[in-house]
């Protein structure tokens, strides 16, 4: 069961004056950890690309993920793989992971050939996964590519647009990417539009610790298909901050998994005409989700009401800590993706000028202050492509991260993190391991 | 009720396909209750060429589930109001699983699967090699342009249920503003093979050259300004278009209800000065009268 709670900037509206602020809005499940067994079925794809510039150890690699990925299966769970280079092959057609032995024995053959048909692949992927969907079973293409899309359906567009369409009829696409080279826009859209995750590592090495957190986010699942509707009064100005995929009237959240909590982050904007001396309701915003049985659930509507305040009354009440720190990530967010386009253009001075006021944003948050560090030694040496795809990754996982329950009250360190469950995990660079 | 795809190991007579298709067509309602499919009717549409010729064992000829799905998908096209010619025609060129899907509540039912195969019908799919098949096991292998033209077909027959169904409805799912077929006449104007300019009729034949300049900059504006309407912005707009178009109609309405006040009026003043003429007239001759 999901249970929302809105919390705004300041539990007050100042009176006399326009109001503009932020209001959070936290989606929790009221069950600390999925029964012993009872999590759903995994039906999923595994696409690796095996174009030439996958040769020695990243395809290695990408095959030893696969191989960890099946090992870590029960024998209810499905897999089928697919690897693609001018055209796709499958491999091992959608099967239980009863005989493991074959289906390993079957990925430790792959071998590199020719070019990227990625939507070929991806599709033949989807299409053994939509084979074998069940209304309970947890449906997932994951994607690996080190290039760029360059056989067949290359428009990311357009393969956005048919990640979107499988994504709404429960068939998901996860993204990997590997290395400097693999288009992180294709791939990042693919996994937003797909409703699925977006990873990537920079070496081979890095590549199993995104595998690693896929896998313990489905294992651990509790609600999927999150739509999110909110709505306001016609004088309350209405924005989402999070860059969640809208649907119809209606926002795609990430899926809720044990122990993280889903956010939003809203921006409100009120005339002051509008604001007397009478509570206000500004915002109520409903959830409808999937649960772990299928059903269809829509949680109770939370609502925003605020008390137009004076303005000396208004500056005693404290700002709320926790939206503080989501409107910090999200400008941090914002900030990342501002300095990846001047990157992209050769800007080095305005990425400078953007990490700075970044990092001035980032001062009261250790996690934050150090992935910007991050940011800042690709930009030192000008390393364009690793500065793009790292600013891309930490701002996309800035919008949509699941947040721990600890987080507000355990300062930041790299050891309490690595207690955590991989997906909660808060890394300083997406696409190193940890 | 089992399913219809679980009679797929059916055999029989002609007599028995025609008793068997009679249950199957209650079970699926195809046509009215009334009509009870013969052995001579079963033999027509095989001369016809919309059942496939049955197998022949011994003195008998031996009909199938294929034959069975052919029986009850030419029904439902014939309730569809599709000529006989017609559907042996497109029969000829259609696979086992594009017929049933013809059949109410058969074909594929995996919407995920139904979407894939439409991305692999795409121009850009190449590079898939040796797709499995999507439909059902027993598919016959495909057809080229012969499958093309079976989809059209198909995407025909789908068009005739659109028609069929409430009008209200269908505008409805299609997220109609105006909850009604709005019908307008067009002039197009071809700039270039890629830019068709339409504009009303009757506002093209009037055209002054400060609405034709007009014109030119809005597209200008439309074409450039990356900030255009959301669809909640445009939600609004149709919202406040619509009523603004309920007002019009309202002030048309008040105009002629005025106007028509208005000729009352003038005809009630008229009478009144007539009468007054009158009342006049007769005081004169009165007074007249008094005199003598």
């Amino acid at each position: 069961m999901l249970h929302l709670k809105i919390t705004p900037q300041r539990e007050a509206l100042l009176k006399g004056f326009d109001n503009e602020f932020h209001a959070l809005l936290q989606v929790n499940a009221d069950e600390a950890m999925p029964p012993q067994g009872a999590s759903n079925h995994l039906n999923l794809a595994i696409v690796i690309d095996c174009s030439g510039s996958m040769r020695g150890r990243p395809l290695d690699e990408a095959k030893k993920s696969a191989v960890m990925m099946v090992q870590a299966m029960n024998s209810t769970d499905r897999v089928a793989v697919v690897v693609y280079a001018d055209r796709a092959h499958l491999i091992v057609p959608s099967t239980y992971c009863e005989n493991k032995q074959h289906i390993i024995s079957q990925i430790t053959e792959i071998s590199t050939s020719g070019m990227t048909a990625l939507h070929a692949g991806w599709l033949m992927g989807a299409e053994e996964v939509a084979k074998y969907k069940t209304e309970k079973s947890l449906n997932r293409v994951l994607l690996l590519s080190d290039g760029n899309a360059n056989v067949g359906l290359t428009s990311t567009e357009q393969i956005k647009q048919q990640c979107a369409q499988l994504a709404d009829l429960d068939v998901t696409t996860s993204t990997y990417g590997l290395g400097h080279e693999f288009n992180e826009e294709l791939m990042i859209e693919m996994a937003n539009s797909g409703l699925g995750q977006g990873y990537y590592g920079e070496t081979a090495d890095d590549l199993s610790d995104p595998f690693k957190e896929e896998f313990e986010l489905l294992l651990n699942t509790i609600a999927t298909n999150l739509s999110l509707k909110a709505e306001c009064p016609d004088f309350v100005e209405l924005k989402l901050l999070n860059n969640f995929r809208l649907n119809g009237s209606e926002w795609s959240m990430p899926d809720i998994a044990s122990g993280g909590e889903g956010w939003a982050l809203f921006k409100l904007i009120i005339n002051r005409n509008h604001i007397s001396d009478v509570p206000l309701e500004v915002l109520r915003c409903v959830v409808s989700y999937k649960d772990k049985e299928a059903n269809v659930r829509k949680t109770d509507p939370a609502k925003l009401i605020l008390e137009p305040l004076s303005p000396n009354a208004f500056e005693a009440v404290v700002e709320n800590e926790k939206v503080k720190t989501r409107i910090s990530e999200m400008l941090v967010a914002n900030y990342q993706q501002q300095a990846r386009e001047a990157a992209q253009q050769g800007d080095w001075v305005r990425v400078d000028q953007v990490v700075a006021q970044a990092k001035e944003v980032a001062k009261d948050d250790a996690w934050m202050r150090q992935s910007l560090k991050m940011l800042e030694k690709y930009s030192r040496q000008r390393q364009r492509e690793q500065f793009s795809k790292e600013a891309l990754y930490s701002a996309d996982k800035m919008n949509k991260r699941l947040v721990s329950d600890d987080e507000s009250r355990v300062s930041y360190s790299m050891d309490i993190e690595a207690q955590k469950a991989a997906y909660l995990r808060r890394k300083t660079e997406r696409g190193k391991r940890m | 009720m089992h399913k219809f795809i679980e009679e797929k190991d059916w055999e029989g007579t002609a007599s028995a396909l025609a008793g068997h298709a009679k249950t199957w067509m209650r079970i699926k309602q195809i046509g009215e209750p009334s009509f009870v499919p013969n052995e001579r009717l079963v033999r027509d549409y095989v001369a016809k060429g919309i059942l496939s010729k049955p197998e022949r064992k011994g003195k008998e000829a031996l009909f199938s589930f294929e034959q069975l799905a052919q029986f009850l998908a030419c029904r439902a096209m014939i309730e569809d109001g599709w000529p006989l010619s017609k559907i042996s025609e497109d029969f000829k060129v259609s696979s086992i699983s594009d017929i049933l899907k013809l059949i109410p509540g058969e074909g594929n039912d995996n919407d995920a699967l139904s979407l894939i195969e439409s991305f692999k019908n795409a121009d850009y799919s190449e590079g898939i090699d040796n797709p499995p098949p999507i439909a059902m096991s027993m598919s016959t292998p495909s057809h080229g342009s012969d499958e093309k033209e079976a989809q059209d077909f198909l995407r025909r027959r789908r068009e005739s249920y659109e028609s069929r169904a409430d009008i209200k409805d269908v505008l409805r799912r299609l997220g109609s503003d105006f909850g009604n077929v709005i019908r307008e006449d067009f002039t197009a104007y071809q700039l270039a093979s890629w830019l068709v300019l339409l504009l009303d009729r009757d506002k093209a034949i009037n055209i002054t050259r400060a609405e034709a300049e007009d014109i030119g900059k809005g597209v200008t504006a439309a074409l450039l300004n990356r900030g255009s309407l959301s669809k909640a912005d445009r939600s609004t707009y149709t919202k406040q278009v619509r009523e603004r178009s309920n007002l019009d109609e309202d002030i048309k309405i008040r105009e002629y209800e005025l106007k028509s006040l208005q000729a009352e009026t003038m005809k009630a003043d008229q009478e009144l000065r007539q009468r007054q003429k009158l009342i006049d007239e007769l005081e004169v001759k009165l007074n007249a009268h008094k005199g003598k």
